[in-house]
């Protein structure tokens, strides 16, 4: 009897220490030190290395300073650099660390169309705040580069630069109301620049404290240039209708599009130029689709 | 044994100082316990615009496979019509943006109400189900909030990804083991952001320190109304939303 018991303790003694020496081989140390699991599984998660560049974007103005500049002084500077540059295109996608390592292994992409079509292109899901434009119409293909510059994209590469100091209103202004130069332009066509003034530095604007940062004068001088913004063009003497076409179809894009006709007139003659623009060839087609071969005929007489 | 009385007295204010000393300390870690970091995600759907770089910055950074159909955070598509019926679409989980638009085509147009774009991701849950579940103590939530899963000692038995109500979890097809967002714990303890925050274009996504009286998420918290995902499940998610409609799920 007495032993029977006996031999039933010593099994579950037996079985105890077993138990227990398994435990101990198989349960690492650091387990249940803060609680039921390994605690030294928080280390190797915080050990990993970094891949994106992230918020650092300095690092690249160390090489790429002509970019960093435009980009800074752009509306796209909220955007990182890898944002574009890493996360998409046909090629490999590198994160920037790995760029910094090695630029010419391990080249970052730099794709256009299909990258800003991505934040750009015409959805009823997207919000209204972000520009967008539908492909088809807008550039049915190639680049969005020929006419835009991606680090600083607000107007076409192809017209004229701004004179003032335009990117105070991009940088300082858009947090609040996104588009504040068209607004502004909009708004100095209709009122004169004093009394935009005295609303913009008055406290009845809840921007007040961020357009007090920026000069008075300066900012005269944006909103007067925005009210006159008009392309500039030699005007062809005589004749009606033609300048104004080129004024206000042609500048759009170009600045000089009279020397741009001379010029295609010395190389594709007379017909080969109305082919071109008309064809898709000319990256502006389709923005001039309804103009009729026969006024363009007068245009082309006419400048030649 | 027997104790004098000068011996007693001198017992008893030994004892009543180290009491004395224990309650100082343990307010003092108390007060620590008040510093500790709460790491929290504020996504704002009004300036989501469904680029879905976010997506593709994530897998880059945390080594998920580009062409794998498993996502630690991914953007979904909201439409809502007149007749109260929800359309929610995730393309590849946004990673290739979305282009095409089925408004116009199978929606009418006049009938939508309203659609936006929802990134979702883990919730870092305060009560988080899928380490209730583990049976083998291979997920668990870190000091500072976030859950982490143990790749060592994982077993793949799949039981956390069923239990999560919000689908954050997944099977990863080379590691093989549960894997989920980590908040990418790996660049915030080293005071960077989080890979899908650094890209957004339009500062969707807000990360920070919601203990922080000077981060900006604890401003947010204060001052906006926020929203969580699925309230009634208890797991208090730590992802908050602004501009959420009860649509969203
Ligand atoms: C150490 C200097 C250095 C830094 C820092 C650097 N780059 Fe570069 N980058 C280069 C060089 C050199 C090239 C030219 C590589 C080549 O064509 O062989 C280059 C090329 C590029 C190109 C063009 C690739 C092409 O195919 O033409 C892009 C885009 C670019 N870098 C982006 C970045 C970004 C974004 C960063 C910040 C994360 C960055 N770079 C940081 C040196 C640098
Ligand atoms: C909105 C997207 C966008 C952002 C943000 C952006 N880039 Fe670019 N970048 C482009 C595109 C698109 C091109 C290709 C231009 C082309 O087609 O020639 C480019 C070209 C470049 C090139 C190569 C220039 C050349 O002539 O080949 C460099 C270098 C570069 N970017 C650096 C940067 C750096 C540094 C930053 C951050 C400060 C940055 N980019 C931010 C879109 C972007
Ligand atoms: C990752 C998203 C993203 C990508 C990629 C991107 N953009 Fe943008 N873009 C934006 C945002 C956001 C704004 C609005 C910024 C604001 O208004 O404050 C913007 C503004 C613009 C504007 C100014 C619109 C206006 O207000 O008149 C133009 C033009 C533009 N982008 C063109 C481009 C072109 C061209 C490319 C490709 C090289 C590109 N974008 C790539 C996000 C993007
Ligand atoms: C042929 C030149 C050209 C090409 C190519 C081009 N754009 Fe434009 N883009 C323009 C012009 C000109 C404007 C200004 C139009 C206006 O103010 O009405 C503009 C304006 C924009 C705007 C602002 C629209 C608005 O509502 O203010 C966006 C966004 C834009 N382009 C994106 C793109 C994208 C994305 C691509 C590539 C698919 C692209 N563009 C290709 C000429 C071009
Ligand atoms: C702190 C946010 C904030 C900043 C920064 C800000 N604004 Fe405003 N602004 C507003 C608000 C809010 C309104 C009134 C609501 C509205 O019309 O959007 C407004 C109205 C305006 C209006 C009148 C709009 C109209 O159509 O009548 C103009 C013009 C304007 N702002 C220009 C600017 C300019 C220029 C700057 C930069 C120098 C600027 N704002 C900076 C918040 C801001
Ligand atoms: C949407 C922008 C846009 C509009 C509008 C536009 N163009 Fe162009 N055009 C371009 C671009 C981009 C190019 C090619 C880049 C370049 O050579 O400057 C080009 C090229 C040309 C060329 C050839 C230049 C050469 O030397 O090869 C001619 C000629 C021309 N355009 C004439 C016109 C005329 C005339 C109009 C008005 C009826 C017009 N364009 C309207 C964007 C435009």
């Amino acid at each position: 009897m007495l032993n029977q018991v006996h031999r039933v303790i010593l099994v579950i003694i037996v079985l105890f220490i077993f138990v227990s020496i398994i435990r101990e081989i198989v349960v690492p140390e650091d387990f249940g030190v803060a609680g039921h699991f390994r605690y030294s599984n928080i280390k190797e998660w915080e050990q990993l290395e970094p891949k994106l560049v992230g918020e650092y974007k300095e690092t690249c103005a160390t090489c790429h300073t002509k970019q960093f500049k435009e980009w800074n002084e752009g509306i796209h500077a909220g955007i990182s650099c890898e944002t574009c540059h890493a996360l998409v295109g046909n090629v490999e996608r590198y994160p920037g660390r790995l760029h910094l390592s090695n630029p010419s292994k391990y080249k970052m992409s730099k794709d256009s169309r299909e990258l800003c079509l991505r934040c750009h292109e015409k959805l009823e899901s997207r919000p209204k705040f972000i520009k967008q434009v539908i492909s088809e119409q807008h550039a049915p293909k190639g680049k969005c580069t020929t006419c835009h510059n991606p680090h600083n994209p607000i107007k076409p590469l192809l017209i004229n630069k701004y004179k003032t100091n335009i990117s105070l209103i991009t940088n300082k202004c858009n947090p609040c109301h996104v588009g504040t130069i068209y607004r502004l332009q909009a708004l100095a066509k209709e009122k004169d620049s004093e009394s935009i003034l005295d609303f913009l530095y008055s406290v009845r604007h809840p921007g007040y404290s961020v357009v007090s940062t920026i000069e008075k004068e300066e900012m005269k001088k944006i909103i007067e240039e925005l009210s006159e913004r008009k392309v500039e063009e030699k005007r062809i003497e005589k004749k009606t209708g033609t300048t104004k076409i080129i004024e206000n179809r042609c500048n759009v894009c170009h600045s000089d599009t009279i020397s741009k006709l001379r010029n295609s007139l010395k190389i594709r003659g007379f017909d080969g130029t109305l082919d071109f623009i008309l064809s898709d060839k000319h990256p502006g087609s389709f923005m001039i689709k309804d103009i009729s071969r026969e006024t363009l005929k007068d245009i082309l007489n006419e400048v030649k | 044994m027997k104790v004098s009385r000068r011996r007693f007295i001198k017992m008893l204010s030994v004892v009543s100082v180290a009491f004395f000393i224990k309650s100082k300390i343990d307010k003092v870690f108390a007060k620590e316990e008040k510093k500790k970091k709460r790491y929290i995600m504020v996504v704002d759907i009004n300036k989501c615009i469904g680029c879905g770089s976010c997506v593709i910055a994530c897998k880059l950074e945390n080594e998920v496979p580009l062409d794998a159909e498993v996502y630690r955070t991914w953007v979904e598509r909201y439409i809502v019509t007149k007749d109260h019926k929800v359309y929610v679409d995730s393309i590849k989980g946004g990673i290739d943006a979305y282009k095409k638009n089925p408004i116009g085509k199978e929606i009418k147009k006049e009938d939508v109400i309203k659609t936006f774009f929802v990134p979702k991701l883990c919730n870092q849950c305060e009560n988080p189900s899928c380490v209730q579940v583990c049976p083998v103590g291979a997920t668990y939530k870190t000091e500072d909030g976030v859950v982490l899963v143990d790749r060592k000692w994982c077993i793949g038995c799949g039981y956390c990804i069923q239990a999560c109500p919000y689908g954050a979890r997944f099977f990863h097809p080379v590691v093989k083991t549960a894997d989920k967002c980590t908040f990418c714990y790996h660049r915030i303890k080293k005071g960077l952001k989080p890979a899908c925050v650094t890209v957004c274009p339009t500062r969707a996504r807000i990360f920070g320190d919601k203990m922080n009286p000077n981060d900006e998420v604890y401003k947010i918290l204060k001052n906006e109304k926020v929203n969580v995902l699925k309230p009634e499940t208890g797991n208090e998610p730590q992802v908050f939303y602004i501009g959420m409609s009860k649509e969203v799920r």
